[in-house]
C-alpha cells in the first residue's frame, strides 16, 4: 500500500468512524469495513463536487437508491485532506438487468429529465444548425476523390444524413424558446445501474453534467443494442405511460436521434483515415447508423411521429 | 431470527440499508421494529408521516440536542437524514429502551408521564398573553354543551319512564348546570378583562399532541417521551388539562393518587395565578362525560346498564379530580397568603 492510500485509510477511519478498513481496488478506490464495501471518491473541483451534492438532492426519490455521500461523524457529506475532498459512498457490485426491469429504469430516466433541469445552452443552437453542417462536410467531400470505401459510402449517405439533419433542425426549432433543457450525466449508460434489495441502484460517481438530450438519446440506442427492440419499446412505454415526458423532451430526444452525428464523425474523420482502418470504421459508421434508424422508429412508435428517415448505411 | 412476512422483511431490509444496519435478530411490536445488531439495539420505526408532522419530529430533536428536552433521540441514517422515505412509509430509528415498568402499572406509568409533560411543558415555555381567542371558543364550545345538557334534561324530565342513566342524570343535572354556568362565567370575565394579565397570562409552550402512558419509556429512574409527530406550540394548559380528562377516563385515580400527580406536575412546571383557575374551570366541564352523554343519546342500541356504570364512574371520577384540584390550588393560596403576610409583619416590625 503506498504513502498516500495509508494516509487516506487513516482518515477515513477518523472521519466516518469504521472500526475495521481494508482497501479491495485501488482504481477506483473501494475499502472493505465492518459495515460492507465502500467506494471512496476523491475530488479537485470544488465546484464539481457541490453539483453532485445538489444533483442527489434532487432526483432524491423512492423508485431508485443514488450513490449518496454517506455523511461524516461531524454529519458533513464530506471531508477535506489537504486540498482535496473524499467522499465515501455505497459499493454495489450486482448489476442492474435491463430486460424484465424497463419499469425501474424508466423512473429513472423518468425522474431524470423531468427534475434534472438546466437552463438551455449552446447544445441546441447545434442542431438548429444540422443542416447546414451537413452541406458544409458534403462540400468538402467533394472535394476530396472518393479513393476508400469510406468516402464513397458518406458520399452515397449525404441525401439520407441531409434528411436526417433538416428533421432535426426542425424538431429543434419547433423548441427553441425552450428555457431548460436536459441535464444528464455526460456518460449516461445502463451500467450505471446496479441492483440492490430488488430496486434500481444509480451510480452517478464524479460523472460530469452534460446539458442537453444526447445523453438520452446516446442511452436508447444502447439499449437497442444490448437489449433488443421489445425491451427498448417497453422501457419508452413506461416512460409515456409514466407521464415522465413532456412532447417537447420526447420532440428533443428525436431531434438528438435524427442528428447524423456519425455521418458527419465519418467525413471528418476521411482526412486523417488510414487505409488499413477505412474498413473498421466504415462498420462502425453502418453500426451506428443503423442503430440510430432503429432507434428513432422504436421511439417514434410509441411517442408518435409522421417523420421517418431513410433507413440502412447504404 | 423472527422471520417476517417476504415484503414486510424486504422493506424493512431496503429502511435499515440506509443506517448500514443488518440485524441477527429481530422482532416486529406493531409498527416498531426491534433490531438486534453487533452495534447495538434499535427500534426502527415506520410510520405514515406527513411532512408538517416530520418537521414537528426534527424541531423536537434539535430541542433534545440543546437538552431542552428528554426524548429519544433520532439516529441519523449514513447519509445524515432523521428520518427517510422508503416503499412510500417514512420511518426513524432511535436507540432500544428495555422497559423496566410494564404497560400495566399505569400508577407508575403515570408518575413519568406527569414529571415528563412538565418538563416539556416547563423547558419551552414563552410569555404569557390573554389568550382571548382561546377564551372565546372555550365559552361558544361550553355554551354549546350546555343547550346539549339542557336539551337532555328536558327529554328526560318530560318521559313517562326516564331510564336508569336518565334517571341518575337528572339527579346530577343541577349540579353539572351549575358547573358550565360558572366555567361560562369565568370565562367570558376573562374574555372582557382581555388586556389583564396580571396573573401572568396564559403561556405556550411545545405540546407533545398526543400524551398518553403508552407514549413514555421508561427506564428504571430514566423515562422519555416518544411519538413527537404531533407536537407543536400552543396553549400548553389545554393539553394539560386533556391529559388530566385523560388519566380520569383511563385510570381514575384516588383524591390521595391525584394530589400525588398534580403535585408531580406542578412543582416541575408550577401554573401561575392566571392558569391556575383556567385548567380548574376548564375541567370543571369534563369532555368525557360530554362524549359519553351524547354517545348515549343518538346511539341507536345501547347498552343502557353499560352506558349507566360508565357515566356514574366518570362523574365521580371527575368528582375527585375536581376536589383534589380545588384544595390543591387553595392550599397552594392560603400558603401564598400566609408568606405574604409573614412578609408584611416582618417589614411592619423593621418599619417599626
Amino acid at each position: 500500500m503506498t504513502e498516500g492510500l495509508n494516509e487516506i485509510t487513516l482518515f477515513l477511519r477518523q472521519q466516518y468512524g469504521f472500526g475495521h478498513l481494508s482497501i479491495v481496488s485501488e482504481k477506483p478506490l473501494i475499502i472493505q469495513t465492518e459495515s460492507g464495501l465502500k467506494k471512496i471518491y476523491l475530488w479537485g473541483n470544488e465546484h464539481l463536487l457541490n453539483w453532485h451534492l445538489q444533483w442527489r438532492h434532487r432526483l432524491l426519490c423512492d423508485a431508485f437508491y443514488l450513490d449518496r455521500m454517506y455523511v461524516t461523524r461531524t454529519g458533513k457529506p464530506f471531508a477535506m485532506i489537504g486540498k482535496m475532498a473524499i467522499t465515501c459512498h455505497d459499493a454495489i457490485h450486482e448489476p442492474a438487468e435491463r430486460k424484465g426491469n424497463e419499469a425501474a429504469w424508466a423512473a429513472w430516466l423518468g425522474e431524470l429529465s423531468a427534475k434534472s433541469r438546466y437552463p438551455s445552452s449552446g447544445r441546441q443552437s447545434d442542431l438548429l444548425g444540422a443542416a447546414s453542417q451537413v452541406e458544409e462536410a458534403y462540400l468538402q467531400l467533394q472535394k476530396r476523390p472518393a479513393a476508400t470505401d469510406a468516402g464513397s459510402i458518406a458520399g452515397k449517405c449525404f441525401p439520407a444524413a441531409l434528411e436526417r439533419a433538416k428533421q432535426a433542425e426542425r424538431l429543434a426549432g419547433s423548441h427553441r424558446s425552450r428555457r431548460l433543457s436536459v441535464l444528464a450525466p455526460d456518460n449516461l449508460h445502463f451500467s450505471q445501474g446496479k441492483w440492490l434489495l430488488g430496486k434500481l441502484f444509480i451510480e452517478l460517481g464524479q460523472a460530469n453534467p452534460a446539458v442537453g438530450y444526447e445523453p438520452l438519446a446516446g442511452f436508447f440506442g444502447s439499449w437497442l443494442e444490448d437489449s433488443g427492440k421489445e425491451s427498448l419499446r417497453s422501457l419508452l412505454t413506461y416512460l409515456k405511460n409514466g407521464e415522465y415526458m413532456d412532447e417537447a423532451t420526447a420532440e428533443l430526444i428525436r431531434a438528438e436521434l435524427y442528428y447524423p452525428r456519425e455521418w458527419l464523425f465519418l467525413v471528418q474523420a476521411l482526412p486523417v483515415l488510414e487505409n488499413g482502418r477505412t474498413g473498421e470504421v466504415v462498420e462502425t459508421f453502418k453500426k451506428k447508423w443503423d442503430r440510430s434508424s432503429r432507434t428513432v422508429t422504436i421511439f417514434e412508435s410509441v411517442f408518435g411521429s409522421h417523420a421517418r428517415f431513410q433507413e440502412g448505411g447504404e | 431470527m423472527n422471520r417476517l412476512p417476504a415484503d414486510l422483511d424486504l422493506q424493512m431490509r431496503r429502511a435499515l440499508f440506509q443506517y448500514d444496519l443488518v440485524p441477527f435478530q429481530q422482532a416486529v411490536f406493531g409498527n416498531i421494529l426491534q433490531v438486534e445488531t453487533p452495534r447495538g439495539q434499535y427500534a426502527l420505526k415506520r410510520k405514515k408521516l406527513t411532512d408538517r408532522q416530520v418537521g414537528n419530529l426534527l424541531h423536537i430533536y434539535q430541542l433534545t440536542q440543546m437538552l431542552a428536552v428528554d426524548a429519544i433521540s433520532l439516529l441519523p441514517s449514513k447519509y445524515g437524514d432523521l428520518v427517510i422515505d422508503s416503499d412510500g412509509h417514512r420511518y426513524y430509528l432511535t436507540p432500544w429502551i428495555n422497559e423496566t415498568v410494564p404497560a400495566s402499572d399505569l400508577g407508575q406509568r403515570y408518575d413519568s408521564l406527569y414529571a415528563r409533560a412538565a418538563h416539556l411543558h416547563r423547558q419551552t415555555l414563552q410569555r404569557g398573553d390573554n389568550a382571548a381567542e382561546l377564551g372565546q371558543s372555550i365559552v361558544n364550545m361550553l355554551t354549546a354543551e350546555k343547550k346539549d345538557y339542557e336539551a337532555f334534561a328536558d327529554e328526560a324530565e318530560h318521559r313517562d319512564y326516564p331510564s336508569p342513566l336518565e334517571q341518575v342524570f337528572l339527579r346530577h343535572a343541577a349540579k353539572i348546570l351549575g358547573n358550565y354556568e360558572a366555567a361560562i362565567h369565568f370565562f367570558s370575565e376573562r374574555i372582557k378583562n382581555a388586556e389583564s394579565n396580571a396573573g401572568g397570562g396564559i403561556r405556550r409552550a411545545i405540546c407533545h399532541g398526543r400524551l398518553s402512558p403508552n407514549h413514555v419509556l421508561i427506564d428504571r429512574e430514566r423515562s422519555f417521551l416518544i411519538n413527537f409527530d404531533d407536537a407543536r406550540d400552543d396553549y400548553f394548559i389545554i393539553e394539560t388539562a386533556a391529559l388530566f380528562e385523560q388519566t380520569n377516563a383511563i385510570y381514575s385515580p384516588s383524591e390521595a393518587k391525584w394530589m400525588e400527580l398534580i403535585n408531580i406536575y406542578t412543582s416541575i412546571c408550577p401554573l401561575n395565578e392566571d392558569e391556575q383557575p383556567f385548567l380548574y374551570y376548564f375541567l370543571l366541564c369534563p369532555k368525557s362525560l360530554y362524549h359519553c352523554t351524547k354517545r348515549y343519546r343518538v346511539a341507536g342500541e345501547r347498552n343502557e346498564m353499560t352506558f349507566t356504570k360508565k357515566w356514574v364512574s366518570l362523574l365521580f371520577s371527575y368528582e375527585r379530580l375536581t376536589r383534589s384540584l380545588g384544595r390543591y390550588f387553595e392550599a397552594k393560596r392560603a400558603e401564598k397568603e400566609k408568606a405574604e403576610a409573614a412578609k408584611k409583619a416582618a417589614e411592619n416590625q423593621e418599619d417599626g
